[in-house]
């Protein structure tokens, strides 16, 4: 066969892939983006063009400032701790006094990661709860006054509040995952190190780091593109309140189209979001030069 | 070097193609076409939209829409039962693709009118003038909260009027009586307050609550006909000074530790439990959960009152605040005639005394409710109605949707320090922004 014919034949064969990527990725990325020059709604008759009025709006919205730091507070606290601390447990379970018991502990670790999400907010918004939690008698042991405590209830507290039960579920999935890398990296290379005279925390951060790069990066992106989109936590335990307090990109999308039926400005925000995800996305894929070594 | 732009590119995309995957076409719904709905035999189905999946409630409606079937039997009703807070958004999913069931679940006011306005309902005001005989048997609070430019898209089939629940033994225990006036009711709060029960059991957890208490306080406090400009989405402003005292009391009582602590954070179901327990004296809440009640606090454990207006206050005092749920028949049903007899059926006397006796859900009729049918609570509860004129809405279904999510979300930052002025003032941003689009 011709070299020109197996090039047919394989885009013959990439093509039913092609397709089904255009129709259900891309061909909705432009409809929604001209669904967002229209007001509309799903209760409305009523489709009339408005042109960028919503993407005014958007910017003019306090709500969306709000939504942007929440996510922000999001994206900060994952990357801290689900790549930092994740990264300094695995090498604590790595470390050669804790192998015994690793795998022990690292099943710990990873049995919040495969509960559902509704239960995790459910059961932290119970140990949250002023009246009937735990956490303000377990404050209260330590001489704080609780009085004034009410973490999801206080618009100040209320997003790290829940921040930090996605936090407490995600942690062991990306610490299993770090073990998993490190246990590739060769023992030779750590006994040199040794030799040379390298301390924990030197070989730490000049070998077990720089050899796991892809894996944190991997992990980096999936993190950061997880915390622009965060949802479901919001949703199970403030339902973005109090007032508007934690409201996210993604919490506050839905309430715009589906409760406040502006189908339009939703959408706006829809793009809004694919925007900001897209150029982290390409930032990431291109800092990082994936597959480069 | 272009390979991985390009790679990456694409795997960028597909992460956040799901964010843009609630794009729907805008061109919105219009006609489903067709007569599908009638089968090869002649039967007719009907496309029946209803929001009772709970065992208590579903077997009362399966055997009806049975009995329904077996008197006709050339029509077939299919019936969905989709949860509260879910058919919220059904609805507007199935109303923006187009394919409308035939008769569909609503709460009364503000969401019948919406659908209205869509054109996504039937107007029903030709069937109701037929048949006078039906038109008259409905509590006319509840029928007339359903219409839309003077005709009538939503028929009641279930009523909630908002009383003020109270555990009969804090009362007896603290020798209180019970108010009369709306100083009397503040008195009340006081006593229990120094005797360190939560006077009235409130939570804002979840935020339609408050909704409940703000719709009533607008009924008694705003003049009628300012109330009623204000809540059409065309010409609502709110800039009456009297929206901003019903805020200002509803805050202060949260002020003076009325509500008890935390009420951001406290939600309906926790504080029920604790007037079961005696820990709250007393709460609001609607005849359409009397019967929990009997569980909760046992049969005589618990009374109600209706909560006194101010003295002075300009709202209409014939007015209760309360809301109702409806059906109504889609504008694209290609069998109104078969729809409207089902109705007809389902808000008959007969099933609609079935409906409260074993559903427990109060029926929206005239002389509905009787001791046969309901508890000595329920029917003392709607003989006290009888009297009342109109049914201010809940809220959250009274006010254009946005409107009465910022409404919400500020009241919220209200328990957290906002004042009642910046409070309204966001209502009105809301509210204009809505005029706006209107127009």
């Amino acid at each position: 066969m011709s070299r020109k014919g197996s090039r047919k034949t394989a885009f013959i064969y990439l093509a039913p892939a092609m397709i089904v990527i255009i129709v259900f990725l891309y061909l909705p990325i432009i409809l929604n983006f001209m669904n967002s020059l229209y007001k509309w709604g799903a209760m409305s008759t009523e489709v009339k063009w408005v042109g960028f009025k919503y993407y005014k709006q958007l910017v003019e919205d306090d709500t969306i400032r709000v939504a942007l730091k929440n996510n922000l507070v999001f994206v900060i606290t994952s990357v801290v701790c689900q790549i930092g601390v994740s990264l300094v447990i695995s090498a604590v379970l790595e470390s050669k006094f804790l192998r015994r018991w690793q795998s022990f502990f690292r099943t710990i670790y990873f049995i919040p990661s495969l509960l559902m999400i509704t239960v995790t907010g459910i059961t932290f918004k119970m140990l949250y709860s002023p009246t009937i939690g735990l956490l303000n008698p377990v404050l209260e042991l330590f001489g704080v006054n609780t009085s004034n405590v009410d973490i999801l209830g206080s618009a100040k507290t209320a997003i790290w509040g829940v921040a930090a039960a996605s936090q407490w579920q995600f942690i062991g999935y990306t610490v299993v995952l770090f073990v998993v890398a490190m246990q590739s990296i060769s023992d030779d290379i750590y006994e040199a190190a040794e030799i040379d005279g390298a301390s924990g925390i030197q070989r730490f951060f000049s070998i077990t780091v720089p050899l796991m790069k892809n894996t944190i990066m991997i992990n980096m992106i999936i993190i950061i593109t997880g915390a622009v989109r965060v949802y479901d936590e919001v949703y199970v335990m403030t339902n973005g309140g109090p007032g508007r307090a934690t409201q996210t990109l993604a919490t506050y999308l839905y309430q715009v189209g589906f409760k406040n039926d502006q189908m339009g400005y939703a959408s706006a925000i829809a793009f809004f979001v694919f925007i900001i995800t897209f150029i982290l996305g390409l930032f990431q894929m291109k800092g990082y030069d994936l597959g480069d070594d | 070097m272009k390979k991985r732009v390009l790679a990456s590119l694409l795997s960028a995309v597909m992460v956040l193609g799901m964010l843009s995957g609630c794009a729907a076409s805008g061109s919105g719904g219009s006609d489903n076409g067709g007569d599908e709905s009638s089968d090869a035999d002649g039967k007719v189905t009907l496309k029946f939209l209803n929001k009772y999946p709970e065992e208590e409630y579903v077997h009362y409606f399966e055997d009806a829409v049975a009995a329904f079937e077996d008197a006709n039997p050339d029509i077939h009703i299919e019936m969905e039962n989709v949860s509260d807070q879910a058919i919220k958004d059904k609805l507007s999913v199935v109303a923006s693709g187009g394919d409308m069931p035939d008769i569909y679940f609503s709460w009364t006011g503000e969401r019948v009118k919406r659908f209205a306005r869509g054109d996504k309902a039937l107007d029903l005001t030709p069937y109701l003038e037929e048949d006078t005989e039906w038109r008259d048997s409905f509590l006319p609070a509840f029928l007339n909260n359903s219409t839309y430019d003077g005709k009538t898209y939503a028929i009641p089939f279930r009523s909630s009027i908002m009383y003020m629940i109270y555990n009969k033994k804090v009362f007896t225990d603290n020798k209180i009586e019970i108010p009369k006036t709306w100083d009397e009711f503040l008195e009340v709060c006081e006593t229990l307050k120094e005797k360190g029960i939560t006077p009235v059991g409130f939570g804002n957890a979840q935020n339609w609550y408050s909704s409940w208490w703000i719709g009533l306080f607008n009924a008694m406090m705003v003049a009628p006909d300012v109330m009623n400009t204000d809540y059409t989405p065309e010409t609502g402003e709110f800039t009456d000074p009297a929206y901003v005292e019903a805020v200002q009391i509803f805050l202060d009582m949260n002020e003076k530790g009325y509500f008890g602590d935390h009420v951001n954070s406290k939600d309906y179901y926790e504080v029920r439990e604790q007037l079961g327990a005696g820990q709250v004296g007393m709460m609001l809440d609607a005849t359409a959960q009397f019967t929990q009640y009997d569980d909760i606090a046992g049969e005589e454990g618990w009374g109600f009152f209706k909560i006194p207006v101010m003295e002075g206050a300009a709202g209409d005092p014939g007015t209760i605040g309360g809301g109702g749920e409806a059906w109504l028949v889609s504008s694209t049903c290609s069998h109104p005639d078969e729809a409207v007899e089902f109705l007809k059926f389902m808000t008959s006397v007969e099933q609609g005394q079935k409906q409260t006796s074993e559903a427990g859900l109060p029926n929206a009729l005239i002389g509905g409710i009787t001791s046969d049918n309901a508890t000595a609570a329920l029917v003392e509860a709607y003989e006290q109605a009888e009297g009342y004129t109109n049914i201010a809405d809940w809220l959250d279904c009274a006010v254009e949707a946005s409107i009465a999510d910022q409404y919400m979300a500020s009241i919220s930052e209200g328990f957290d320090g906002k004042s009642a002025e910046d409070i309204m003032a966001d209502v009105q941003k809301a509210a204009k922004a809505v005029k706006e689009e209107a127009e």
